[in-house]
């Protein structure tokens, strides 16, 4: 069973950062070499743990920190 | 999600298992039209294995009791279809038995060869292979006693009927390992599908 934002209470906030920086998902797949399937299972909110790997390159790229790519909801 | 690891293995386990099934079920195909032939011919002889209950000549003691069972095998030349047929339902249990297990041990390793096998049709598989082995080893024995007990019945062979002892080893310890390995292995490719959902929804 997939699992869904309802299972986690982590948001990922992928979409908001792409938007602000006028960036697309595919470049961002090119640029930090994770595919775009991954990207969107990410994006999807359909991940079950994320690397600290894949959260290093986003941020490094993104310009930002994991607390913006990611929030807890209670 | 596919992975190299152990490849080898998988193909090789693949391969047994898809040699093994060959080797169970063309002398068998083989052996029905050569028997149908040689029924048509006339000249078709039917072999069945039984025991007979003897008593040791020996010399004992007062008290003490000797018996034993001989296997012997007893061909019939030219049986009645009828005959022919109860040969035929004495070893099609075991046979089917054999070729269900078989097929599905090929099935999972074929499902390993091709780097996927954690997922649900597995585990229905070697759940489906321990019955097998569990409820289905004692029932094949029982319905091949069944027939080869009719075989040799008076209806249909009176004159050995008598003193002919029909044996039934529906316990086998082999069986019933092997299906409960199968059972919990069952439950290892389970736990493996959740550990295979983790890893294909880690980022």
């Amino acid at each position: 069973m997939a699992p869904s934002e309802a299972d986690y209470n982590i948001v990922v906030h992928l979409d908001e950062l792409l938007a602000s920086r006028g960036m697309t998902l595919t470049e961002l797949a090119d640029a930090v070499d994770i595919t775009i399937v991954n990207l969107s299972i990410l994006k999807n909110g359909r991940a079950r743990a994320i690397r600290f790997s894949t959260l290093s390159a986003l941020c490094e790229f993104l310009g930002c920190q994991p607390g913006e790519l990611l929030s807890y909801r209670s | 999600m596919g992975t190299t690891i152990g490849f080898r293995g998988a193909w090789s386990a693949w391969l047994v298992a898809s040699i093994a099934l060959g080797l169970v079920i063309l002398p068998a195909v083989v052996w029905l039209v050569l028997s149908g032939v040689q029924a048509a011919n006339g000249d078709l002889q039917v072999t069945m294995e039984t025991t007979v209950s003897v008593e040791p000549p020996v010399s004992l003691p007062d008290g003490w009791e000797a018996a034993g069972v001989l296997p012997v095998s007893v061909t019939t030349v030219d049986p009645p279809l009828s005959q022919y047929l109860l040969l035929v339902g004495s070893r099609a249990a075991d046979f089917l038995l054999v070729v269900g297990v078989l097929w599905l041990i090929q099935r999972v390793a074929a499902s390993i060869r091709q780097g996927n096998p954690f997922h649900q049709t597995n585990v229905r598989r070697l759940r489906w292979i321990g019955v097998l082995l569990l409820i289905g080893y004692p029932l094949a024995v029982i319905i091949g006693g069944f027939f080869t007990n009719w075989y040799f019945s008076n209806e249909h062979s009176p004159e050995l009927a008598d003193g002919l002892v029909i044996g039934f080893p529906i316990i086998s310890l082999g069986a019933i390992l092997g299906g409960l390995c199968m059972l919990v292995l069952a439950e290892v490719f389970r736990y493996g599908i959740g550990l295979r959902e983790d890893v294909e929804a880690t980022v």
